[in-house]
């Protein structure tokens, strides 16, 4: 709203009565409102403003030599960098091998995870002998198994979507289970009341329920996944984007080094901002609640 | 058309130190037809339990509910109207409303019919596409009772149900339940805290005790049907309260003392 159609017909002055000790009256500069600045600032062009201020800072600090180049070479030359590696056709064939390696980790330690996880919340037998399983393999950083993965699996993509998928496969677990186990004891008498079975209340008041913290457990074994699949490929792998970074810090090309890592930190947020849409659109019921 | 004989029933739980707390010892009270009955009592003394019991969530450890008389409702034999309304979130409040017919396998569009007959019945047809977490308690509960007579019971049960709402909210929602109870009878056993609300509403008063608890009094209300709040100024009516509170306060006190023991 413009501030010319906010105008009202001025007040006829006051006069302060004699003996006045406070005035508590309308302070136009107090609103409570944000600025108008501070709200450009929060939306998400404005938010790269301050993404883009740091990228140029670096650029005119390492090309003025403040920076130390060799370890911070300008971004212009990073971008410049990853757009030879593309146009010799070096990335995106790899880049294709690394995606398909996390959304195939991410499956195949999501899926199981999701029926575990639902098992163990609703079945104490279950639950009674996979809880101390979990419990000793949980703390161990998944990492340290590549070894034995390589020994089991060879060289290639097997091991590296394996181990994608054993980190994944925690959080999801974990998270399904107590959004299953949490479900609201209320609603699901009230669906008794009505006349539920066990499988319509399973169906219609205990699942949809727990959706919300199966989502945040699928979001953030996406996130893992990527992790595992780099750091498989860093360690254990000839090609795939984790690979490439790998390769290009033996061989002392920092500039295409950094050119990986922004694909890296790419994917990383498109992840992210993807699962945090989805989980607006789905689960929007859960904002407002007590 | 039901009658529900409560007959010796009684229900504990186990309780601290290994002991069992007996929450009603023997309860007998019979319900007829149609009627509207107020279960009255101090807090803790188990009218939460009843309700439990007389839907089938609860068993009892002694005695019997029985259930006697043709069906006539298509519905299940109780539904419950809950204190907290119980409305499921992800829902819009149409399909809340339509649950009791969904889990019954009614199709789509004559439970969404009825759903939205219910809906115009409470006032709040307005708000069928809207989520539970718009709405004030009020319209909550307005979604709550429509509901359970959507599912078409026997007997409704209401647990307290004004309790969680203000007082202005509680005045209308106490009338308009009148309203609909004189147009849809169903035989109403209804749980409360408030003796003007249990005289308002009434057929029958079931007076509760402290822990363990048992029928103390049982009263019948006077006041001709149709009601309406007219009848608070009636010196019958503040008799009756001042008398059924005479009856309540000192189960009330020992209740309350009963808490601190604990």
């Amino acid at each position: 709203m413009s501030q010319a159609r906010r105008q009202v017909a001025p007040e006829p002055a006051r006069e302060a009565v004699e003996g006045t000790v406070m005035i508590y009256q309308p302070n136009p500069k107090a609103t409570g409102e944000p600025s108008r600045a501070l709200r450009w600032l929060r939306t998400p062009v404005g938010a790269l403003v301050p993404i883009v201020v740091v990228v140029l800072l670096w650029q005119l600090g390492s090309a003025a030599g403040v920076i130390n180049r060799t370890f911070f070479p300008e971004p212009s030359q990073c971008f410049s960098a990853l757009w030879h590696l593309i146009r010799d056709g070096e990335l995106l064939p790899n880049l294709w091998i690394s995606i398909k390696r996390i959304i195939l980790g991410f499956l195949l330690g999501v899926i199981p995870a999701i029926v575990v996880g639902v098992s163990m919340a609703r079945l104490p037998w279950v639950r009674a002998i996979i809880d101390p399983l979990i419990a000793v393999t949980y703390p161990i950083p998944v990492v340290a198994i590549l070894p034995l993965l390589l020994v089991i699996f060879g060289t290639g993509s097997q091991p590296i979507i394996v181990l994608a998928g054993i980190i994944s496969f925690f959080p999801a677990a974990v998270n399904t289970m107590s959004g299953v186990m949490q479900a609201d004891e209320r609603l699901v008498l009230m669906a008794r009341n009505l006349g539920a079975s066990r499988i319509q209340i399973m169906r219609k008041i205990v699942l949809p329920g727990a959706l919300p913290s199966i989502f945040a457990g699928i979001r953030l074994a996406a996130g893992l996944a990527l992790l595992g699949v780099i750091a498989g490929e860093f360690l254990a792998s000839s090609d795939g984007i984790g690979s490439m970074t790998w390769r290009y810090w033996q061989i002392y090309q920092i500039d295409n080094m950094y050119a990986t890592l922004i694909v890296i930190v790419a994917m990383g947020f498109l992840l992210t901002t993807l699962t945090l849409r989805i989980q607006r659109q789905f689960f929007g019921w859960t904002e407002g609640q007590k | 058309m039901i009658r529900v004989e409560i007959d010796g029933i009684a229900k504990g739980y186990p309780g601290a130190h290994g002991k069992r707390l007996e929450v009603i010892e023997r309860l007998d009270a019979t319900i007829q037809p149609e009627e509207f009955v107020c279960l009255i009592g101090p807090s803790g003394c188990g009218k939460t339990t009843m309700l439990g019991l007389l839907s089938g969530l609860l068993n009892p450890d002694r005695g019997q509910i029985r259930f006697i008389g043709e069906r006539s409702a298509t519905g299940p034999l109780t539904s419950i109207v809950w204190q907290d309304y119980a409305l499921i979130p992800w829902r819009s409040i149409e399909d809340n409303v339509a649950f009791g017919l969904e889990l019954r396998g009614v199709p789509a569009k004559q439970r969404r019919q009825v759903a939205r007959e219910h809906l115009a019945m409470m006032g709040i047809e307005a708000f069928a596409e809207a989520k539970p977490a718009q709405l004030s308690g009020g319209m909550r509960q307005r979604a709550g009772i429509a509901r359970a007579l959507a599912s078409d019971p026997e007997i409704l049960l209401m647990d307290e149900p004004f309790a969680a709402v203000d007082a202005q909210t509680r005045t209308l929602l106490q009338d308009e339940l009148l309203q609909v109870w004189s147009t849809h009878r169903k035989t109403v056993l209804f749980i409360t805290h408030s003796i003007e609300e249990a005289l308002l509403l009434g057929d029958r008063i079931l007076l509760l005790g402290s822990r363990p608890t048992r029928v103390v009094k049982e009263i019948t209300v006077p006041f001709p049907r149709p009601r309406t709040r007219g009848i608070e100024t009636d010196p019958v009516f503040t008799a009756m309260k001042l008398q059924l509170w005479d009856e309540l306060r000192d189960a009330t006190r020992a209740a309350e003392f009963a808490e601190i023991s604990k």
